[in-house]
């Protein structure tokens, strides 16, 4: 039979048919065949449209993302005693459990989303109606009638396109959802997981990022206006549309009264109480932002960068008041600043902003950072000047060419003669362009006079003072070539603390570190270090000689402005060629600290700039500080080392000279010296030349 | 007290009675004929000397010296004036003088001085506090004079040392002579006396730069550098050497030692480290330079570039002290210069010289006018340090002092010693007596025929920490200079 012969053979059955009715209801058979037919044909058109759309095989599956949602969360940073000092995140999240969330918040919510939420099962009839009604009288789309569980299919699950697929596939989801999951669970994912504007995801963090405070801190009336924002976040955002933001609150309040939560009187005092929106201030950025910097690299590093968004807790070394104090200090040494800016040489248009500075405290007993500043202005410049800058540490690295003399035999009380030279056609010259005269190599060392350290370190070897500088820990590559010795070679803040904290350490090396532990939100442990095995590179007692040549530093050196630092600390001033770095590195029985004052670009000073003028007096107020949380302890004196006056520059044995660490029966023989008599007449066994 | 007076005047009477009066007339030589020049030439510096006297000095007429002082201008007219004037430059106390600059030095180094002095002349037999007159002149010429005046108005003394200063010696020099009365100048520099009452006693500065010559000499050196202080009071061996006529002197270079650039500027004078006129060979060594910096990838350091040193001189004399010598030794391989022979002076003697090695001083020779100090003349004692040839600082002016004075005061006690002679004829005496000691001194004579002291020079060598006295044999290794760069 071909169709036509089978349509024909329809049509003669419907007029069969017809025969027995009365003439006026003939038509009903017809009606009945084509609306079976219209049927049949929607039917099919749906299911081929449906089955094309993919509503006639919905995954299920797709909802375990719903149903096993974990929600992001922010790695937290604290310091070493427990206290938030920063939090990582791509998108800002403050989770909170359904049972802490404020229930204001969740009346705010359900007035303005979904007031019967808690009755319907995924998809509010009432309000499809309402809408579909509001649809019809008014030609467009008034109200919404998206249920909680809707909304959520639709963030989780799918795109925000118009169209009929889309809110059926969300409608069958939401049914679906409202079948696996408690109705609070899906309010508690809703309040979390939603953008609520500032980059914020929550609720929690909306009440963070719009208001500066927790979800708990917030009145009705602020809880009111975040409630206004799932609707759209953007539009109703404060920061930037506020008039839209408090109409859309309002609209909330009268909600939340039409729901029976709020009195019109409530309503009346929520509305007419201002606003306060404070933009969020970053902690990040705020306390010791360089530290943290560094500690999401290394937490990155440590977790082979799987931790954005996982909640991490890292347990970091820094000290937070101690950071504190260190940053007031930092940012209120503006008449440093200002005097370095006007000794800028070749700057047409010199500014305080343009003199940088950065510092570093680390505990060379446990390696801890205790504090770290790497610049002046972290939002102007966001580049670590302690971990990733290298500059010529100038002076600050001859107590490694001294520590290495010290080892290979040489004694403090050693006299030299500071006469100009050459090394590989290096002629360094003294600061103070002093030649002719004569000193002991502790006077040398703490009186910083470059040529006998030149010297020294040449008759040591170049290489063998780099070798023990790789032993110290320092990790940048230094130049094999004779300025190094006065600290020509470009190194790291770091490095420097590396070399400072091995002498302070007793002659041990210390293992900086910046993160003690990083656990899950659950708290199961990811990281956790444990101490390594201790590296000695010094002796003991060259460490403590070296230490007592730095107090002389304080004591009758170029720190003598600062001598009540001479009981228990130990330091060096550090100013390289034309000033253009200035250093102050030192340690007490504890801490060592750093800091560094000079010019991003390199500029050069005149006039008084040095160490001793610009980074030392930071390093004295900071090493103030230091000592109130880390009590002053005397250096210990090792076995072997014996303590003799010594004359400062001829080094014979003089009691009115000044007290030396020598190594026990290595100390000077004579008690006297020929140049006394030069020095105090101008001449020598003259006696028969008047 | 008037009873000590007349006593001593007995006393001075009868020496003058015992002394040989034909030995006084011939060697005063004072005649009626020639009494108007000696009267001129002596007569009137004794009448001088008592302007120097106090005030309230008493003269009295029983003492020769002081009827001398009343004698008219026209003396030689009066018959007695011979007799007196013979028994002016007679008389004498058996006395030696001592004026030095005392004051000059530390209370522990005058003490010192005098008790190493007082100890030799007690055990030579004598009563040192009956025989030597101390007198601080405080290097003032006109204390010294106050004093001659007394000492020989008042003490009447056979013999006068002093003279240190440059100031006082030739002002002594003057009276001795025309007093006629022995002087012992103990001043380095003082030239050769010309007089036969005058003599001068000590290391001398021609000396020391004649034997500095004289091993330069030895070891073939033509040519060689001067360098001295700007203040240096040791002019005389830069002067004795510049003036030799045997070896070509470069200089003498002078320098202020509180002042690097000044010797920056005699080191480029001497190296020829002229950047203009060597400006094709500086370029050469930029670009030099240039090409090894960029192969041991370092920056190229323009500062640090210096013009090799161009070395014609084969050595430099360094007239200055110890210090300073180790610093511009040490400053030479600033400049690219190693091993170039380096001589010296007795001030560069310290164990300061030698206490640390510097390469340069290594093989430099230095003359001084003292041995070995473990055997020092006159029982001197010395604190050594190291080894013989090395004393500590604080004790080499003192022993240089004692060994000067032990030495004048030698001679004059040996010169005391034996039958009584007038004053005047003393001289005689110091012409012919040597040293006791002729380890030290040699077998020569106090004085030679210019009345100037024979005093010995040592050469040393610096060598491995160490001095060592050279001999002749020890100083023929020729250590030529060599420029480094």
């Amino acid at each position: 039979m071909t169709p036509k012969s089978m349509v024909e053979a329809f049509k003669s059955k419907i007029l069969t048919a017809r025969q027995y009715l009365p003439e006026r209801f003939q038509f009903i058979p017809i009606f009945l065949a084509g609306s079976a037919i219209t049927i049949l044909a929607v039917s099919i058109g749906a299911w081929i449209w449906a089955r094309s759309e993919g509503l006639t095989d919905l995954d299920v599956s797709k909802l375990d993302i719903i149903v096993n949602y974990e929600h992001s969360d922010n790695s937290l940073v604290y310091d070493k005693s427990g206290k938030q000092i920063g939090e990582f995140f791509n998108d800002y999240h403050v989770y909170y459990p359904y049972t802490k969330i404020p229930p204001a918040l969740v009346h705010a919510v359900l007035s303005i989303e979904d007031r019967n939420f808690f009755e319907h099962h995924g998809l509010d009839y009432k309000a499809i109606l309402r809408a579909s009604l509001a649809l019809l009288t008014s030609g467009h789309m008034k109200q919404g009638a998206s249920t909680i569980t809707q909304q959520v299919v639709r963030n989780f699950l799918l795109t925000p396109e118009r169209k009929i697929s889309r809110k059926l596939k969300e409608a069958l989801y939401a049914l679906q959802l409202e079948k696996q999951l408690s109705k609070e669970r899906i309010l508690e994912i809703y309040l979390n997981s939603l953008f609520l504007g500032q980059g914020s995801y929550g609720v929690g963090a909306a009440a963070q990022r719009h208001f500066g405070k927790t979800l708990e801190e917030l009145n009705p009336g602020e809880l009111a206006l975040i409630a206004g924002l799932f609707q759209s976040p953007t539009r109703y955002n404060p920061h930037k549309y506020p008039n839209r933001a408090k109409k859309r609150q309002f609209m909330v309040l009268t909600a939340m009264k039409a729901n029976g939560y709020l009195s019109l009187a409530e309503v009346k005092q929520w509305n007419e109480s201002p606003l306060v929106y404070q933009a969020p201030a970053s902690m990040n950025q705020s306390i010791a932002p360089f530290f943290l910097d560094a500690i999401q690299d290394q937490t990155d590093k440590l977790l082979d960068g799987k931790f954005k968004g996982k909640g991490l807790r890292i347990t970091t070394t820094l000290d937070l008041s101690l950071q504190q104090e260190l940053n007031s200090i930092l940012q209120k040494s503006n008449s440093i600043y200002q005097s370095a800016a006007q000794n800028l040489v070749n700057v047409k248009k010199p500014q305080e902003s343009m003199i940088e500075a950065a510092s570093l405290v680390m505990n060379h007993r446990s390696g801890e950072v205790l504090a770290m500043i790497g610049g002046r202005d972290f939002q102007r410049s966001q580049f670590n000047r302690t971990m990733k800058a290298k500059r010529a540490p100038g002076s600050c690295f001859k107590p490694l060419v001294y520590s290495q003399a010290l080892m290979s035999g040489v004694n403090w009380s050693d006299m030299t003669y500071i006469a100009p030279v050459v090394i590989q056609n290096y002629r360094p010259q003294n600061y103070s362009y002093e030649f002719m005269s004569e000193a002991t190599y502790f006077n040398a060392f703490y009186r910083s006079i470059n040529t006998p350290a030149v010297e020294l370190g040449s008759r040591l070897g170049i290489k063998k003072i780099i070798e023990t500088a790789v032993k110290m820990g320092v990790k940048t590559e230094l130049k094999p070539q004779a300025g190094t010795l006065l600290g020509g070679s470009e190194m790291t803040m770091m490095d420097l603390a590396q070399i400072y904290g091995t002498i302070g350490n007793e002659g041990n090396r210390p293992e900086p570190f910046m993160i003690s532990k990083i656990t899950d939100r659950n708290g199961e442990v990811l990281f956790e270090r444990k101490a390594p095995p201790v590296v000695r590179v010094l002796p003991k007692v060259v460490a403590y000689m070296m230490t007592g040549a730095m107090q002389a530093v304080f004591r009758y050196g170029t720190a003598s402005k600062y001598p009540e630092f001479a009981a228990y600390a130990a330091g060096k001033t550090g100013t390289t060629n034309e000033a253009k770095d200035n250093w102050f590195c030192g340690f007490t029985h504890d801490i060592t600290a750093l800091v560094w004052v000079g010019t991003d670009e390199n500029y050069a000073f005149s006039g008084q700039v040095a160490g001793g003028t610009m980074a030392l007096p930071i390093w004295a107020k900071m090493m103030d500080r230091i000592n109130d949380r880390y009590p002053q302890k005397p250096f210990e004196m090792p076995e072997g080392v014996v303590k003799k006056r010594i004359h400062p520059l001829f080094g014979f044995e003089d009691p009115n000279g000044i007290e030396m660490p020598l190594l026990d029966g290595r100390g000077p023989t004579r008690q006297q010296s020929t140049l006394t008599i030069v020095r105090d007449t101008g001449s020598y066994r003259d006696a028969l030349d008047w | 007290m008037k009873k000590m007076f007349l006593l001593y005047s007995s006393l001075l009477a009868l020496s003058l009675l015992l002394s040989n009066s034909l030995v006084a007339q011939e060697e005063t030589g004072l005649t009626p004929g020639n009494c108007k020049r000696i009267y001129e030439n002596s007569m009137q510096y004794y009448k001088a000397l008592g302007k120097f006297l106090p005030p309230t000095y008493k003269f009295r007429d029983q003492l020769p010296t002081h009827q001398f002082m009343k004698m008219p201008d026209n003396g030689c007219a009066l018959m007695d004036t011979i007799d007196l004037y013979q028994r002016v430059v007679s008389l004498h106390s058996q006395k030696i003088a001592v004026m030095l600059p005392f004051s000059r030095w530390s209370q522990p180094m005058q003490k010192a001085l005098m008790a190493q002095v007082k100890g030799y002349a007690a055990s030579k037999g004598f009563d040192p506090e009956k025989t030597i007159v101390w007198l601080d002149t405080n290097g003032q010429i006109q204390k010294m004079q106050e004093h001659l005046a007394n000492l020989v108005y008042t003490q009447h003394v056979s013999l006068i040392i002093g003279g240190l200063t440059l100031a006082e010696a030739p002002v002594l020099a003057k009276w001795g002579d025309h007093l006629r009365i022995p002087t012992i100048i103990l001043n380095k520099k003082l030239e050769p006396p010309k007089s036969r009452y005058v003599f001068r006693l000590g290391p001398d500065h021609r000396q020391l730069a004649h034997a500095l010559l004289k091993h330069a000499e030895a070891q073939g050196y033509k040519k060689i550098a001067v360098m001295i202080p700007q203040t240096s009071r040791d002019g005389a061996i830069a002067d004795a050497m510049v003036g030799n006529g045997k070896i070509e002197i470069v200089g003498p270079l002078t320098y202020n030692p509180g002042d690097y650039s000044s010797i920056d500027q005699v080191f480029k004078r001497l190296f020829h480290l002229n950047d203009d006129a060597r400006k094709p060979e500086l370029l050469d060594l930029v670009n030099e330079l240039k090409d090894k910096s960029k192969e041991q990838g370092v920056a190229f350091d323009p500062k640090g570039l210096m013009l090799p040193p161009e070395i014609d001189v084969d050595a430099i004399v360094i007239i200055d002290h110890f210090k300073n010598v180790r610093h511009l030794a040490k400053s030479l391989h600033f400049y690219g210069v190693k091993h170039i022979p380096l001589l010296g002076v007795p001030k560069w003697r310290a164990p300061e010289l030698v206490d640390q090695e510097e390469e340069n001083l290594n093989g430099a020779v230095f003359v001084d006018y003292i041995g070995s100090y473990k055997k020092l003349p006159y029982g001197i004692k010395a604190d050594i340090v190291n080894d013989e040839n090395m004393v500590e600082g604080s004790e080499a002016s003192l022993i240089d002092l004692e060994l000067v004075v032990n030495h004048a005061v030698a001679a004059a006690l040996q010169a005391l010693h034996g039958p009584r002679l007038p004053r005047y004829a003393l001289y005689k005496r110091l012409e012919g007596i040597s040293p006791e000691d002729k380890a030290f001194f040699g077998n020569v004579a106090f004085f030679n025929s210019d009345h100037e002291g024979n005093w010995p020079n040592f050469l040393f060598s610096v060598r491995g920490g160490r001095l060592q006295a050279l001999n002749r044999s020890a100083i023929t290794t020729k250590n030529p200079a060599k420029a480094v760069r």
